[in-house]
């Protein structure tokens, strides 16, 4: 059983979270490593690196901007921070707020108390994939009278949950970052670990999900099979989501083999009977009477053990009292003679 | 369960079987599950075009080493089938020499069965039974031939030496070789050109009625 430090674990977790990690929303992130930016950070060491500013000593009262570094115009920013883990490289968009843990610099062996600042991903403010970005929207609005206005934008989901899929507001994400309104969640069932990319590219480590209590409109088209058993493991990979869905990024979506851009299913006792083949009717030389040529020496050799089986009666034509009487085939008879017709007795 | 043991056996002699469902008269029981139909352990790869690229190419050592070359292949094993099938065509191309290189002794494509068919037989204009006409080999076509055209000269031969006819007058008449001379001129040397509308110019062609390129088994 895990020890745990102090009498009171929330107090402890707590604790850590406001003393060790801090929100912090992304103001700027350096991707290039060659530029003279990045070289003051350390060239293509500081790639991933994110300018960023606090939200959380914000004033906050009416009269003033508390927001008003946010903005890639505004030279100021409260600090700098690399992603924490080697293995996983999840760069956040302007905006987007990530955790910041302080902890030990490179700079360790020289000076025992340096530290620098480290981040999580994105916190998963829209519960979104694409992106969880909170924007000060009067930072971006040229009527400034909308300052305070942000309150169905907040309230919406970044407008994402307008049916309509309009937004008025240019807020920008990146330098070149494109928002696509209509990238949706992948529906998940019991059990799945899933990972999402931004742009529709997912990862299901999923499994056969059949039951009633699953809507019809959710139901896969992976467990439809007889055989197969809630549980079977099935792995899919989706290179971005069928370009035929609504702009209700909001609503999940599931996997289409035939109508995603690519994918790769590898299966353990699924049947993907929506599958369309490319060339459904190129399976002639299935499912055909083989006619294989014998070899002559081996119908010779057929003939000379079993001739009968080379006789056909041909057909005959008797005629009798000027009426012709025409046989079927018959089969040939051998001639049965006895010794005393053949003069042996 | 089969034990191999290092060898692999035969396990199903496919004649065999195509040739039992050919006297039974029954449905072919070879005949593999349509991909959307199966279910069980596989995997699909979709997408609007699929590459395979095999990309090491022989070093300069390897090309002195006998018979193995590492890496630069694509290999596909199955129990039972390999299919290809396309609403289009499907084509298999080796690199050819250069220009300045007048043999082709390298590259090749191989097609290794007991049975090779080659087309079908179509019934209302869609293929439906496997071919039933055989090959002919070309070697044995072209010893036929010249067997067929050394008789053929020899009988030009009676004729304008050793016969005599009898004229309408009812005289023998003589031979007369010179009518033949053209036509009785063979080939043998299998150098320069043959005499046109001679027993050579044919001889010529059964020499280059075969191919040098494409070889099929006895």
């Amino acid at each position: 059983m895990a020890r745990v430090s102090s009498s009171n674990p929330q107090l402890s977790s707590n604790r850590l979270f406001n003393k060790k990690l801090k929100p912090v929303k992304v103001k700027d992130i350096i991707l290039d490593g060659s530029t003279d930016r990045a070289a003051n950070y350390g060239g293509y060491d500081a790639i991933g690196l994110i300018f960023y500013n606090k939200i959380q000593i914000k004033n906050d009262g009416l009269n003033t901007n508390p927001d008003a570094d946010e903005t890639l115009e505004s030279k100021g920013f409260d600090g700098v921070a690399k992603p924490l883990f080697p293995f996983l490289k999840y760069y956040p968009l302007i905006n987007e707020v990530v955790l910041i843990l302080s902890t030990t610099s490179k700079d360790y062996l020289d000076d025992r108390l340096s530290r620098i600042d480290y981040y999580f991903p994105p916190i998963n403010l829209w519960n979104h994939p694409h992106h969880n970005t909170l924007p000060a929207v009067q930072n971006y609005s040229e009527d400034k009278s909308e300052i305070f206005k942000n309150e169905d934008y907040q309230q919406a989901g970044l407008l994402r949950r307008a049916v309509d899929g309009e937004v008025d507001i240019n807020i920008p994400l990146g330098k070149y970052f494109r928002e696509q309104l209509n990238i949706k969640p992948l529906l998940p069932y019991e059990g799945d670990y899933i990972v999402e990319g931004r742009f529709g590219n997912t990862i299901r480590l999923g499994a056969t999900a059949r039951s009633e209590a699953i809507p019809k409109e959710q139901k896969n088209n992976w467990s439809n099979g007889t055989k197969g058993e809630i549980g079977d493991p099935i792995t899919i990979i989706r290179n971005g989501q069928a370009i035929n869905l609504d702009n209700q990024g909001w609503v999940h979506t599931l996997e289409n083999i035939n109508t995603d851009p690519s994918s790769i299913y590898l299966t353990s006792n699924q049947k993907i009977d929506n599958f369309a083949i490319a060339a459904p009717d190129c399976w002639y030389s299935f499912g055909l009477n083989a006619i294989i040529p014998q070899n002559d020496n081996e119908e010779a050799k057929k003939f000379l053990d079993s001739p009968i089986d080379f006789m056909v009666a041909e057909e005959v034509t008797i005629e009798e009292n000027t009426q012709s009487v025409e046989t079927q085939s018959v089969e040939t008879q051998l001639e049965t003679i006895t010794e005393e017709d053949a003069g042996l007795v | 369960m089969a034990e191999l043991k290092g060898e692999i056996k035969n396990l199903l002699n496919i004649t065999d079987e195509l040739a039992s469902i050919q006297d039974s008269g029954k449905n072919p029981i070879l005949t593999p599950v349509y991909p959307n139909n199966y279910q069980g352990k596989q995997v699909l790869l979709n997408a609007d075009r699929i590459i395979f690229n095999a990309r090491k190419q022989r070093s300069e050592e390897s090309k002195d080493a006998a018979n193995t070359f590492e890496g630069g292949d694509i290999h596909m094993f199955s129990h039972n089938f390999i299919s290809f099938s396309s609403n289009g065509s499907i084509h298999l191309n080796t690199l050819f020499p250069r220009v300045d290189q007048h043999t082709n002794t390298q590259n090749y494509i191989m097609l290794n069965s007991p049975n090779i068919f080659i087309g079908m037989d179509t019934v209302e204009g869609r293929p439906k039974n496997y071919p039933t006409q055989n090959a002919v080999l070309g070697l044995k076509t072209q010893e036929t031939l010249n067997k067929i055209l050394d008789i053929f000269k020899q009988l030009l031969d009676i004729l304008s030496d050793d016969y005599s006819h009898i004229g309408d007058n009812g005289h023998p008449t003589t031979p007369k070789g010179e009518a033949f001379e053209t036509i009785r001129k063979d080939w043998y040397d299998s150098k320069g050109e043959p005499e046109a509308n001679s027993v050579g110019e044919i001889r010529k062609m059964i020499k280059d009625i075969i191919s040098r390129h494409v070889f099929i088994k006895q």
